[in-house]
């Protein structure tokens, strides 16, 4: 029966193709539609009305740009600004001197283990952050594990605290940011052929010299990805800092929050997540920009 | 400069559990071009990539120019290579791919500059130090490698697969480029290729490899008119392999009575080691020395197919008793056999030739 439906000519088959088509024609832009809405709804809107609301020096008696002025000059609030850039550079590059070794180990060397590596390298993403906060907390508050070992291997004399110190957020926040760092990195040494390498060493090099003048060049992309990736994440993340920088550690993004919980200063709070956003938007646009140049390029 | 000579002694390697080359011994001359020829896995490439040291061998001794260099790394070794795939550096310019090996000698930047454009001439693409690696077709980028392999006058060039990856029409005339490059420079040369037209064509001497051996090494075109053994007969060129038992003629030379044909003994070339007589053997014998005759003392066969091959007429034969087909080649403007006609097949002693059967 189907054999000889199929064999039949044009004239009775073209109506029944075309109503055996129809379902996938129901899957049209509309689709869409509802997600666009929620979207639209709870992020482009809020986001739309935070970013006004930014500029709502009016409404205090000031000039639109009060609460940027505040940002800008007041010492307190510029020393934070300084903190957050300055714990998202360390943050990004303690990833990429951790991260690129793995990256690279993971595509040269690691073969049926990659897989291993790979999962634990998510893992930290996968759990929740209050769990994987606390570990941490675990591991380094003064009768945590690290401070006994220390302590028995007599490296230090008394019990350290190391938990609600600036190195447990930039602990914290290297354990969940790394693998974005090494799947950036690794995504792109993949693509460098090693006979590049061999190239050089035939050529004379040496194997640290053929890794710095062929694969570090060529690997440039995927660092800058990485990197990018990882400062704007460590601006915009604020549990990490909040749960283990026991206040040591103030960033903008820490800030929000207060002013909106303590000071309920919603304005001079949405002035400054406009800042981030504009941090966050300039680093896409290098990304970006980056991409776009390599296309021309390749 | 004398050329140096290359000299792997006992050279064995193991991966896991494969066996990728039994101990082998290989010598190429000073100046010569050695082609290793063989099917994927012979163990041609990991020759290749110990002799450049990317391998360390498991027993065994590397020489070059008469040094040892068997636990040197790559970079000591003074070599140039030519990849398959050319592995230019694709994040920098024509000048700096060649110069590459320059700076890792430290040369100053003018006498760089100088030998870079020297390079560009010897490969005829003077003035292309700025373009980009992207830039160029197949056939440059060939060059290129090749002017980055011979910037430094290394002793010895390797060249694996060296012109695998370019189209036909380009590859036979790089064949001869790079052939008259090497011969005009003298250099010691050892070439890694499947492609035996390729081999035949650039090569002083072939070595035939086949799971980890040499099968056989000579002047291409002594291995080709003799090959030792059915594997080297069927895979340098075509053979019609005939099954038969080794007897003698009147005058002491070798002869074969075949299967296919045993009321007659047909001759064969003389082999320098001859099994003893009624002994089964194979006989090679190329299509292209096969004639076509109406003798009624030659093998009888009859055309099963002609096919126009541009150079010249391939004829299928049907022989009784035989399964498989005997071709012929002949360089006629039309064909000399039409399908169905019945022909006699001969051949001088010369042509034929007894495979040893030990490796066949």
């Amino acid at each position: 029966m189907m054999a000889s439906d199929s064999t039949l000519p044009a004239k009775g088959a073209a109506p029944r193709a075309a109503a055996r088509r129809k379902p996938y024609v129901l899957i049209r832009p509309v689709w869409a539609l509802p997600a666009v809405l929620f979207l639209a709804m709870f992020f482009v809107l809020p986001l739309v009305h935070n970013f006004l609301r930014g500029f709502g020096g009016e409404a205090v008696g000031q000039s639109p740009w009060f609460y940027y002025a505040k940002l800008f000059t007041d010492i307190y609030y510029l020393g934070i600004l300084g903190e957050t850039l300055r714990v998202s550079l360390v943050v990004t590059v303690a990833c990429l001197v951790l991260g690129y070794p793995v990256a690279y180990f993971m595509v040269r060397h690691a073969g049926k283990w990659n897989a291993l590596i790979l999962f634990c390298l998510i893992t930290p993403l996968l759990t929740s952050v209050i769990m994987r906060t606390f570990g941490w907390q675990v591991l380094l508050s003064r009768t945590g594990l690290l401070s006994q070992w220390l302590l028995s291997l007599g490296l230090i004399d008394r019990p350290v605290d190391l938990a609600r110190q600036p190195i447990a957020v930039y602990i914290g926040l290297v354990h969940v940011l790394i693998p974005f760092m090494v799947l950036s990195i690794a995504a792109v040494l993949r693509g460098i052929d090693e006979r590049l390498e061999e190239s050089a060493r035939a050529l004379g090099a040496t194997k640290l010299g053929a890794f710095l003048r062929i694969t570090l060049p060529l690997s440039l992309d995927g660092v800058a990805t990485g990197c990018i990736l990882v400062f704007v994440l460590t601006n915009g993340s604020f549990v990490t800092m909040l749960l283990l920088g026991g206040g040591r550690v103030v960033t903008l993004p820490l800030l929000i929050y207060q002013q909106f919980n303590l000071t309920q200063d919603t304005l001079f709070a949405s002035a400054m997540g406009n800042v981030l956003l504009v941090a966050a938007l300039i680093c896409l646009v290098l990304q970006v920009r980056f991409i776009r140049r390599k296309g021309v390029k390749a | 400069m004398t050329p140096s000579p290359v000299e792997l002694v006992q050279i064995s390697k193991r991966f896991g559990t494969a066996q990728a080359l039994s101990p082998l011994d290989l010598r190429v001359e000073g100046g010569e071009l050695l082609a290793l020829l063989g099917p994927s896995g012979c163990g041609k490439t990991t020759t290749l990539r110990i002799l450049a040291g990317f391998e360390t061998p498991d027993t065994g001794s590397v020489h070059i120019g008469g040094r040892e260099v068997t636990d040197l790394p790559p970079n000591r070794r003074g070599l140039g290579m030519v990849f398959q795939n050319y592995s230019l550096f694709p994040h920098m310019t024509v000048g700096e791919n060649i110069a590459f090996g320059l700076k890792m000698r430290r040369m100053n930047r003018s006498d760089q500059v100088a030998r870079v454009r020297e390079m560009l001439d010897l490969v005829r693409l003077a003035g292309y130090e700025d373009r980009h690696i992207h830039q160029l077709s197949g056939g440059q980028q060939q060059r290129i490698a090749l002017a980055r392999a011979l910037v430094t006058n290394p002793a010895v060039l390797l060249l694996d697969e060296p012109l695998g990856a370019l189209d036909k029409n380009l590859r036979e005339g790089m064949q001869f480029e790079l052939r008259a490059l090497q011969q005009r420079l003298g250099i010691t040369s050892l070439m890694v290729t499947h492609d035996q037209e390729e081999a035949v064509t650039m090569s002083d001497r072939v070595a035939v490899m086949s799971q980890g051996h040499i099968v056989q090494i000579g002047a291409p075109q002594d291995v080709y008119a003799r090959p030792l053994t059915r594997f080297v007969s069927e895979f340098l060129g075509t053979a019609n392999i005939f099954e038969g038992v080794l007897g003698a003629d009147s005058d002491g030379s070798p002869a074969v009575r075949l299967d296919i044909a045993p009321d007659r003994l047909l001759p064969a070339a003389p082999v320098r080691t001859l099994p003893r007589h009624g002994a089964k053997v194979a006989v090679a014998v190329r299509p292209e020395r096969i004639r076509l005759t109406h003798d009624r003392q030659a093998l009888a066969a009859q055309v099963s197919a002609v096919i126009f091959r541009g150079s010249h007429y391939a004829y299928e034969m049907a022989v009784r008793g035989r399964a498989e087909p005997v071709f012929v080649y002949h360089q006629d403007h039309t064909p000399v056999a039409q399908v169905g006609e019945n022909v006699g097949l001969s051949w001088d002693a010369e042509s034929a030739v007894i495979l040893s059967e030990a490796a066949a």
